[in-house]
């Protein structure tokens, strides 16, 4: 069967400055050759940090960037020769919460999407009442956006891109920025939404647990390929020899870290509660490295073995965690 | 089926730019005293300075002895020429800022039904302002017009209109790339302001000024139409062809040059703010 | 001092970007030239003996250059007032401002009077254009002589525009209205035109106007008039820049308490 989504070699560099005649520029790569299938009815999930080319590999999908080599084809067609051909059978979600119109009101917007995407009169309509009621605006159809809490917004931004009925739907960070409930709301929706209208789902995140729970496959990216691709559990798997670690500290220099161990990473950091690393330690490594940790000035506050994640996967294979 | 698509298209994008604009209701009633404003002064400096409703001076110049006539006719191809001008770029600018310009992007839609779609309203708006004002005019200012030259000037716009719109998109294709685009827009504005002869003969600017003001096409249209609306199209047969041949090329020099500047924006990416 | 450094960072956020300062030359010539021309136009020449008789001064380009110049700056505050304070609002800035111990009324003034500044460097480009390109006859010593009144003329406008300070923090949106209001000045305080074509009220109206009295007087004392020949104007300024003054500051005070209440927000 072909696959819903193919993406061959896809590279793409950004020039520095506009690229005039005559004007030397510089370029910088963004995408430096990934290549992927993704099938019908999959939900696909693109992990990384911020900058590792999540962003522009959508742009890319839904046509809005066109890339520097490589090729990617959606539902058989090519996304640059091809484009408005992609364009009737897809959707999208963007990243930051300025995607709708603010001065229009809920409905007013779909309606606007509805035209632009080509739906027929009555079947908008219908499908407008439908997706507001499905995401639970139908109540406040009539209110400006502008007065919309983020989750409203962003629950909106999901209708539309369902207006027109998409194959396939692209979802770029689609809980950033989100409260909890609201998170969770667009999570289930997604879920549902590929399991019971068997739709095609790829969608970016840098957030471990959701890509972890919702996605049936990962392609983990950094720095503009992708360095591992399979289900949560089989690249969970890449680290469950030996045993994972989070380490409470205080007054540790970040750059000390690597000096110490360089399988450890910094997962976070909190004033208050101190910094916590992260790394796959076998068993008998782990009082070395404490005893490291105190040596550079450490105060170690805790230490616990937890369950392997995919932030663990990440920092076996590129020796940093995945903050922002 | 692909022309009632696009149609439905058009439609929905002039709605939403109707509805945008509905939530600004004061800028209609600034836009629509500004007509006044103009015409105004332009009837009080004839009066302050001549004492007269008619200028033997103006009238050796242009044919044109009623100056409020005459600016009123320059108003009109003005405001005609600078809705597709600004009103091609704030439609860029405007979902730029807003965030919208990638989702109606990403959509099957022409770019050309988005541009005419958001100045639609704009050139209803225009329609209706030109009802109301000449009326308008008549009664208060004295204003002599009569129907049949005004609808062959009328005609005249209309020819001048491709090259317009031609304009308006080239603009639309260099904004996509600017981080701040205000300035180049008025700077643009300002150009075609001066360059149009609205309130004076371009015959009275600097030699070079009055070359550039002849390779746009807004001087072209606005000195051809007040020329059909006294003498008719046979005393105008020049300037007409001049119009349509200088029309036509910007009409297809703005659709290449936003062309280009698209399909260079896919390549290095949209600007966002 | 506070002001200072509001100024600082008005005059660096405007001057940092040349086609900034390149495009507002620009539209202030561009209008300016329009009015010109077509009264040239209608003339036949710059000399009008009706506009000498009703205003002292006959030469159309000079008239109309000075109460352009003075017009664009004594809508300044007014700009600064309802765009300065907006783009804070709308940034979200307006409130640390609100909470550093310079207070809001020292940073509006500061800000108006910033605004008011940098226009006045525009204008000042633009005029000098203006003299050249119409070849208005400029006379350093009658510019000289101009100066305290325009100084004083400052003084009105500032007190005048503030009071778009107070609106524009009770009823947020009144850019458009601002607008119509700065074209309103235009029209009926005679900058491109004489009064005397106004009809008997609109002139006794255009009487409140600063700029219609500051723009006489600078326009006679330019032609070489003495300062005796203004005093009806100066008398004028006088009287209605510590009335606008007090009319600001208690709009403003009473839009700060009222803000208090319902919040500064509203973005």
């Amino acid at each position: 069967m072909m696959p819903t989504i193919k993406v061959k070699d896809l590279r793409k560099s950004y020039p520095k400055r506009i690229p005039l005649p005559f004007r030397r520029v510089e370029w910088v790569e963004a995408l430096k050759g990934i290549s992927f299938k993704v099938r019908k009815g999959e939900l696909f999930g693109l992990l990384g940090p911020n900058g590792a080319g999540k962003t522009t590999t959508i742009k890319i999908l839904t046509t809005l960037l066109e890339p520097s080599g490589g090729s990617a084809k959606v539902l058989g067609y090519d996304v640059v020769s091809q484009a408005r051909e992609v364009r009737r059978r897809i959707n999208l979600v963007a990243e930051g919460e300025r995607t709708l119109y603010w001065r229009l009101s809920a409905y007013e917007n779909l309606r606007y999407f509805s035209n632009i995407y080509y739906v027929p009169k009555d079947e908008a309509e219908k499908r407008i009442r439908e997706l507001l009621q499905l995401v639970g605006l139908w109540e406040r159809r009539n209110d400006l956006v502008m007065g919309f809490s983020r989750g409203m917004k962003q629950r909106l931004a999901i209708a539309k891109a369902l207006i027109n009925d998409p194959e396939v739907l692209f979802l770029d960070e689609p809980t950033l920025g989100l409260d909890v409930q609201s998170a969770l709301f667009v999570r289930e929706f997604v879920e549902r939404l590929v399991k019971e209208k068997r739709k095609t789902v790829l969608l970016t995140t840098h957030h471990m647990a959701e890509a972890e729970r919702l996605c049936d496959r990962i392609a983990i990216i950094d720095h503009g390929r992708i360095i591992a691709l399979n289900t949560p559990e089989n690249l969970k798997r890449l680290v469950s020899e030996g045993e994972t670690v989070e380490i409470r500290v205080r007054n540790l220099r970040p750059e000390k870290v690597k000096e110490v161990d360089g399988r450890l990473a910094v997962s976070e950091e909190d004033p208050t509660r101190g910094t916590l690393l992260r790394g796959n330690l076998d068993e008998e490594d782990l009082p070395r490295v404490v005893e490291g940790l105190i040596r550079a000035g450490a105060k170690v506050l805790s230490v616990e073995r937890v369950e392997p994640t995919l932030e663990d996967v990440f920092i076996k294979l590129t020796g940093r965690a995945l903050r922002d | 089926m692909a022309v009632t698509e696009e149609l439905g298209a058009l439609i929905g994008v002039a709605r939403k730019s109707w509805k945008v604009f509905l939530s600004y209701k004061l800028w209609f009633v600034s836009d629509l005293l500004m007509g006044f404003f103009f015409a105004g002064n332009a009837l009080l400096i004839g009066i302050g300075l001549t004492g007269k409703r008619h200028s033997e001076s103006l009238a050796q110049l242009t044919g044109y002895s009623d100056y409020l006539l005459f600016a009123v006719l320059g108003f009109m191809v003005l405001g005609f020429g600078l809705t597709f001008l600004s009103g091609f770029v704030w439609s860029v600018v405007d979902e730029l800022y807003a965030g919208t310009l990638e989702y109606s992007f990403a959509s099957p839609m022409r770019r050309i039904t988005f541009f005419l779609g958001n100045v639609l309203v704009r050139l209803a708006l225009n329609g209706l302002f030109l009802l109301i004002y000449v009326p308008l005019f008549v009664v208060l200012f004295d204003l002599r017009i009569e129907v049949v030259p005004f609808l062959k000037g009328l005609a005249v716009l209309l020819l001048g209109t491709p090259g317009m719109v031609g304009l308006g998109l080239a603009a639309a294709g260099i904004v996509l790339y600017l981080r701040d685009p205000g300035p180049f827009i008025s700077i643009l504005e300002m150009l075609v302001f001066a360059l149009s002869g609205a309130m004076y003969p371009i015959s009275i600017l600097p030699k070079p000024l009055q070359w550039l003001a002849k390779a746009l096409p807004y001087a072209p249209t606005t000195e051809t139409l007040r020329k059909v609306v006294i003498s008719g199209f046979s005393g105008a047969v020049s300037g007409i062809a001049y119009l349509a041949v200088i029309s036509l090329a910007y009409a297809f020099f703005g659709y290449l040059t936003y062309k280009w500047s698209e399909k260079q924006a896919r390549k290095i990416g949209l600007k966002s703010y | 001092m506070a002001f200072l450094a509001v100024m600082e960072k008005e005059f660096r956020m405007f001057f940092r970007y040349p086609l900034r300062v390149v495009s507002s030359v620009l539209v202030g010539l561009v209008f300016l030239v329009q009015f010109v021309y077509f009264g040239q136009a209608v003339l036949g020449g710059r000399y009008s003996s009706i506009l000498q008789a009703s205003t002292g001064v006959g030469d159309y380009p000079t008239y109309a250059l000075i109460g352009y110049v003075l017009w664009w700056v004594s809508v300044s505050p007014m700009e600064a007032s309802v765009w300065g304070i907006r783009r804070e609002l709308q940034r979200g800035t307006l409130e640390s401002n609100v909470a550093s111990p310079m207070g809001l009324l020292e940073m509006v003034v500061s800000l108006a009077l910033s605004w008011m500044l940098m226009d006045s460097v525009i204008m000042a480009v633009v005029f000098l254009t203006g003299v050249i390109a119409f070849g208005v006859s400029l006379s350093w010593f009658a510019l000289l002589k101009a100066l305290p009144i325009v100084g004083l003329a400052f003084l009105a406008f500032l007190g005048s525009g503030l009071i778009f300070a107070g609106l524009v923090m009770i009823f947020k949106n009144i850019g458009p209205f601002a607008q119509i209001f700065e074209f309103l000045v235009l029209f009926i305080s005679g900058v491109f035109f004489p009064l005397s074509t106004l009809p008997a009220w609109v002139v006794s109206l255009s009487k409140l106007i600063p700029l219609t009295h500051s723009a006489n007087a600078v326009r006679k004392l330019f032609v070489g008039f003495p300062y005796s020949s203004v005093t009806g104007e100066v008398a004028w300024l006088l009287l209605l820049t510590p009335l606008y003054w007090l009319a600001s500051y208690a709009l403003f005070k009473w839009a700060e308490r009222t803000a208090r209440v319902m919040g500064y927000g509203g973005y």
